[in-house]
């Protein structure tokens, strides 16, 4: 199916492009599932079993339902899977330099490819996730509107474009400061606890107002629960708003590494 | 005949500081400027006032001592280095550098890191299928094709990258110390060959190296850079032998200076 698409997509224009971007995420993709005997195989498999375990543990361990939510464990999954997705790329972004470098030193290589390819990777990775998560989900009645789901790449795109914009920045950072990743690990748990994975957003409006106009991805995951878990229609100016800091976050972190990637690579 | 510009380079200069200690984190950035600490940092000049075009098709050698600077402008050519305000870069090609530490993921198999690195180059994968027997057959890697590279010896990898080079397709190979007589005795012969015939005689092409041999036979021009200044630039030749005299005398210099101070 995905080699379907890319090669439909790799029709329209600048095929060797397409292909770079897609032959770079390909082999990343292989390195991090192909390289033991269950591979793909446990992609597919872990987030299935992880909600499963969450399922467990908070309909029969703690017994409760988690904040007055009827199934916490699709609830918080239905949020995690795109979260975990979200930090992956940042963090596999911020290693660019040093994992891609003999390209970047040998070949002259266009550094938004490696981003792009990164993207794709991490892509790929969660379309396993969702695909997990939707089966599991409609074993526990959830139905999902064909309607509600042609709106999903998009807020896919608004995440993907915040990650990448953030990676860009964050990899030029990490070249001047060598403990920024201490921070990152730090600011990555403030965003979990304040994005709304685990807390419905109403919770956060009602306690943390400011936080709720701040962080985008509050407004990201309510759409994606009506999307993925209540089948309601999504918030059109909530996502409107989001994709614009998006776009912002994108163009900033593609500024920042324009301006600086050459600098970054001789304090390599 | 005009002849075609595919590097031009002009007013390059490069400075690097080099931090005396610490800096390098956010802690050390935060208490240095609380502290308002002088800067030790020092400012060293890799190349200064460097201008130089090169044309389609030519080979050029770039000589000179350690630490003169002929890195630093390759990099400057690579643009993996921003030269210092003012200086300007212009390349027309796809290039590729390669060195003995050249561009293969070592956790990658021989079959991904060739449609990596031709994709890279701008090669489409149509293309890359239809060289790919080529590329592993010249590197002698029948039935290695799908093995980690990690897993190769160094001669393999050798080969492998040499083979990769050689049907690369760019326009403008630079040459850190790299050249053609790569691996055993009989893969050195097809090398040697393949690399006069497909990468000096069809391409424009930088070479740096220290043997000066390398530099007068496959040559048409030499540039010499000195203390990051570039000394001469002219038949290889007269450069190559104006540099073995100074090279001479800074030796019999030292020498000198070291019976003086016994």
């Amino acid at each position: 199916m995905l080699n379907w698409i890319y090669k439909k997509i790799s029709r329209i224009e600048n095929i060797s492009r397409f292909e770079r971007i897609w032959k770079l995420a390909q082999v990343d993709f292989k390195k991090r599932y192909y390289n033991d005997k269950f591979g793909i195989v446990w992609a597919f498999f872990n987030p299935i079993i992880r909600v499963m375990v969450f399922y467990y543990v908070f309909e029969h361990v703690i017994n409760r339902t988690g904040l007055g939510i009827d199934n916490f464990a699709l609830f918080l999954f239905s949020a995690l899977i795109f979260w975990m997705a979200f930090v992956e790329l940042i963090k596999t972004s911020m290693k660019i330099f040093r994992s891609k470098g003999y390209l970047i030193k040998n070949l002259k290589v266009n550094k938004i490819d490696l981003y792009l390819s990164n993207a794709v990777t991490s892509l790929l990775g969660l379309l396993f996730n969702i695909t997990s998560y939707m089966l599991v989900a409609t074993l526990f009645g959830t139905t999902f509107s064909f309607d509600n789901i042609l709106l999903l790449p998009l807020l896919i795109i608004t995440i993907y474009f915040i990650g990448i914009g953030l990676g860009m920045y964050l990899s030029i950072c990490q070249i001047f400061f060598n403990d920024i990743n201490h921070l990152i690990d730090i600011i990555i748990l403030i965003g979990f606890w304040t994005s709304g994975v685990i807390f419905p957003s109403e919770l956060i409006l009602e306690k943390f107002p400011a936080i709720y106009y701040i962080n985008p991805f509050i407004g990201i995951f309510d759409n994606l629960r009506n999307i993925l878990l209540f089948d309601n229609p999504i918030n059109i100016t909530i996502l409107t708003i989001n994709m614009t800091i998006a776009i912002f976050i994108y163009i900033g972190g593609f500024y920042i590494l324009n301006k600086y990637y050459q600098f970054a690579f001789e304090k390599l | 005949m005009d002849r075609k510009k595919v590097i031009s380079l002009k007013n390059i200069n490069k400075t690097f500081k080099i931090k005396g200690g610490g800096g390098g984190t956010i802690r050390e950035k935060f208490t240095k400027a609380l502290r308002r600490k002088v800067s030790n940092s020092k400012t060293i000049s890799a190349l200064i006032d460097i201008n130089i075009d090169i044309y389609e098709g030519e080979s050029i050698g770039i000589i000179g001592r350690n630490g003169s600077g002929k890195s630093t402008l390759l990099n400057i050519i690579m643009e993996t280095y921003s030269p210092d305000k003012g200086g300007k870069i212009y390349t027309n090609g796809k290039l590729i550098r390669l060195d003995l530490g050249m561009g293969v993921d070592l956790n990658l198999s021989a079959r991904d890191n060739i449609y990596v690195n031709g994709s890279v180059l701008g090669l489409t994968f149509k293309k890359i299928g239809s060289i790919f027997e080529e590329i592993i057959n010249f590197a002698n890697l029948e039935g290695f094709e799908n093995t980690p590279v990690k897993f190769f010896s160094k001669g393999m990898r050798q080969r492998l990258l040499f083979s990769i080079a050689i049907h690369a397709e760019a326009d403008i190979f630079v040459l850190d110390e790299f050249f053609g007589g790569t691996g055993d005795l009989d893969f050195r012969k097809k090398s040697d060959h393949a690399f006069k015939n497909k990468i000096l005689n069809k391409h424009t092409v930088v070479i740096v190296s220290h043997s000066l041999q390398i530099i007068d036979t496959y040559c048409s021009r030499v540039l010499w850079i000195e203390n990051g200044e570039c000394l001469l630039v002219g038949p290889p030749q007269e450069v190559t032998t104006k540099y073995k005299q100074f090279v001479q005398e800074k030796k019999m210099k030292r020498r000198n200076d070291a019976k003086l101070d016994l």
